[in-house]
């Protein structure tokens, strides 16, 4: 069957090549708006809408675009991409900090400046990105190809582009940068463009390749001194995965980890969060066997390790906790400790699939600003979560969002952690909140008895809240489930 | 059902609204899988690749399906493959080993995809306006399947299969 889609004529190499083509772009161009808009997912809309919006008008204009002008765009077009890949990060803040500003002049939102951006951005990746590939396909049946056989070919392609993602990507982002360019160029040839215009065209793409790395670092530590106000002497670690876009900032004060351009953890010195969700939990329990689902710099091992016989890390991406293995080894202390293991896996997958019992289980997941992410503060995860907690064992989890106030995010969160786990007790201090919660096994001390356990040097504007009295303050609130993460997200 | 007839009717609005309505229903239909792997088996990046793959490769089969009947006897087959998946996760969710038969169902779905442009393209003078409306479709049904993943998670993985098969089935059974 593959023998017989072999490309016959030019016109169906150019088919193929198109296929191969934009399935790499896609992943390229997905992967790097993601760290320009901060959001993967709305990094996918966008993308998404663009490629398609603009396949329509490639369509509308397929028999307009003369066959000079098609090869005169296309080397002009990977150039245009090529440089996009590394504009998009500075451009989105260029373009959005000055709206932004205008927004707060007016009393206006400041996401008016993101939403700008992303427009902007829409419009770049709608015109540079996919609009010539989509001429290739009603051009060649209008000559008289067969729609079957054309349209296969060109599918071809994107089965083989599908299949040499992964295998390049998991080479280095170089070796998929390297593809796309290779795949391009022999498609500009396949056109017609000539043979001196392909070999500068390739020079010049060679000499963006051997300079992607160095610059790419240069154009985060712009961005992030400018977005965030760090002062940025250093990214030791950079490296695209098929999750994420993970980097390390250092600082002369602390490092930072990143994923796609949003800070994730820094160092926290006093180490208040790893106290309150990890810490304070294990020393109720005694000597728990952990699960950490999610790991970030991993403090919270580093605190409880010498204390508990074992600790499961589980996380998605296994480049994360390499990442954070090494560059905040001085706050998990991993290379000193024996007593923990790694398992690379969804949260959800690997609760459902585990026949282990835990203790105590610490969420320590991003809080819920994309979907993948929200799909772990469901209902429907927080069950599998119960499942796995040994009698009178302690989920703990985290809102960094004030419990009162406009926002409900803590309290749909409360209110759906309610609705799973029979007994709980949390701790509030100053905005941030901390749930534990356990089944029908785990007692509810009272609030002296709670704070008589809490290190005293670290009671200080610690509050506990009863089951009692946080039913009241979440009643009426929504139950967040894998129908509407969107109410968490965008609270 | 139907059968391809003369490029002399085309351009007729029910034609248009036919390929617009099945690339809504193909997008739907493709992000209600997406979803239903991400929810119920795993978040893992494989999983994506694994479910593109299967539909692309359902996409050439469709594509080569030489019956002329083989489009009407996919919109049926498509949501039943769909309901099966959904039904598999359900029963079993998060069993990895449900992978291979959850993609052969994409591979269903992927099959409608690719049968839809043989049989609707005598239909239209050229290619490039049966592939505009159908794409045109296409981007409708993703913008409304990124409102349903968010806000209507559980209705996005039930309803657009069957509603999809009665617009598309609904709009075959009045041309004939």
């Amino acid at each position: 069957m593959f023998s017989a889609l072999r490309p016959a004529t030019r016109g169906e190499g150019s088919l193929f090549l198109a296929g191969v083509n934009l399935m790499l772009l896609n992943f390229l161009m997905v992967q790097h708006a993601a760290v320009a808009i901060r959001q993967a997912e709305v990094a996918v809309i966008i993308f998404s809408l663009a490629y398609f919006l603009v396949l329509s008008l490639g369509y509308a204009v397929s028999d307009r675009l003369s066959p000079a002008l098609l090869r005169a765009l296309l080397p002009l077009f990977l150039g245009a991409q090529l440089l996009l890949l590394l504009a998009l990060q500075p451009l989105q803040y260029l373009l959005a900090a000055p709206v932004a500003r205008w927004a707060a002049r007016h009393a206006l939102p400041a996401l008016l400046g993101d939403i700008a951006a992303g427009a902007v951005l829409c419009v770049l990746l709608t015109v540079c990105a996919t609009s010539l590939y989509a001429v290739f396909l009603p051009r060649l049946t209008a000559a008289g190809a067969g729609l079957r056989r054309c349209y296969s070919v060109e599918v071809a392609g994107s089965l083989l582009g599908l299949l040499l993602v992964p295998v390049l990507a998991a080479v280095s982002h170089e070796a998929l940068l390297a593809g796309y360019c290779a795949v391009f160029l022999a498609l500009a040839r396949s056109v017609g463009v000539g043979r001196w215009l392909v070999g500068a065209t390739a020079l010049a793409a060679a000499a963006y390749i051997a300079g992607f790395s160095a610059a790419d670092r240069a154009i985060a530590r712009w961005c992030y001194t400018r977005i965030y106000g760090w002062e940025v002497t250093a990214l030791p670690f950079v490296s695209y995965t098929p999750y994420h876009k993970i980097e390390i900032a250092s600082g002369p004060a602390q490092s930072r980890l990143l994923l796609n351009g949003r800070r994730q953890f820094a160092t926290d010195p006093s180490r208040a969060y790893a106290y309150y969700v990890a810490e304070f939990p294990a020393r109720l329990l005694g000597a728990p066997h952990v699960a950490l689902l999610g790991c970030g710099s991993m403090s919270t091992v580093g605190l409880i390790g010498d204390f508990v016989p074992s600790i499961r890390i589980v996380d998605l991406d296994e480049q994360v906790f390499s990442a954070s293995r090494t560059h905040f080894q001085a706050f998990n202390r991993l290379d000193s400790l024996r007593n923990w293991t790694f398992t690379p896996n969804d949260a959800k997958n690997f609760l459902a699939n585990s026949a282990e019992s835990f203790d105590l289980i610490l969420h320590d997941i991003p809080p819920a600003r994309s979907r993948q992410v929200a799909l772990t503060y469901t209902e429907e995860f927080f069950r599998l979560v119960l499942a796995r907690l040994s009698p009178g064992g302690i989920f703990s989890i985290s809102s960094l969002t004030p419990l009162a106030g406009d926002l409900h995010y803590s309290r749909r969160l409360l209110a759906t952690l309610g609705r799973v786990f029979p007994h709980y007790f949390v701790l509030v201090r100053h905005d941030s909140c901390y749930f534990y919660g356990g089944g029908a096994g785990l007692r509810e001390p009272t609030g002296a008895e709670l704070l008589a356990a809490v290190a005293p040097g670290r009671r200080h504007g610690v509050k506990f809240y009863s089951r009692a009295q946080i039913e009241a303050l979440v009643a009426g609130e929504k139950i967040v489930t894998i129908s509407n993460v969107g109410d968490l997200i965008y609270d | 059902m139907t059968e391809p007839v003369p490029a002399r009717s085309a351009g007729r609005f029910a034609d248009s609204l036919l390929a617009f309505t099945t690339g809504l229903w193909l997008a739907l239909l493709q992000c209600a899988y997406f979803f239903l792997l991400e929810a119920y088996l795993t978040s893992r990046a494989t999983s994506f690749f694994i479910a593109l793959f299967f539909w692309l490769g359902g996409f050439l089969a469709g594509l080569n399906l030489a019956a002329p009947r083989a489009f009407p006897a996919l919109v049926v087959a498509a949501p039943l493959a769909y309901y099966a998946a959904l039904g598999g996760l359900a029963v079993f969710p998060y069993h990895l080993w449900l992978l291979a038969p959850v993609g052969a169902c994409i591979a269903v779905a992927g099959a409608l995809a690719g049968a839809f442009f043989p049989f609707a393209a005598s239909r239209f003078p050229g290619l490039k306006i049966l592939l505009l409306h159908e794409n045109n479709g296409f981007v409708l049904g993703l913008l409304l399947s990124l409102l349903g993943l968010v806000f209507h998670g559980r209705l996005l993985l039930t309803l657009p299969p069957v509603l999809g098969a009665l617009a598309v089935g609904g709009l075959l059974l009045s041309r004939r």
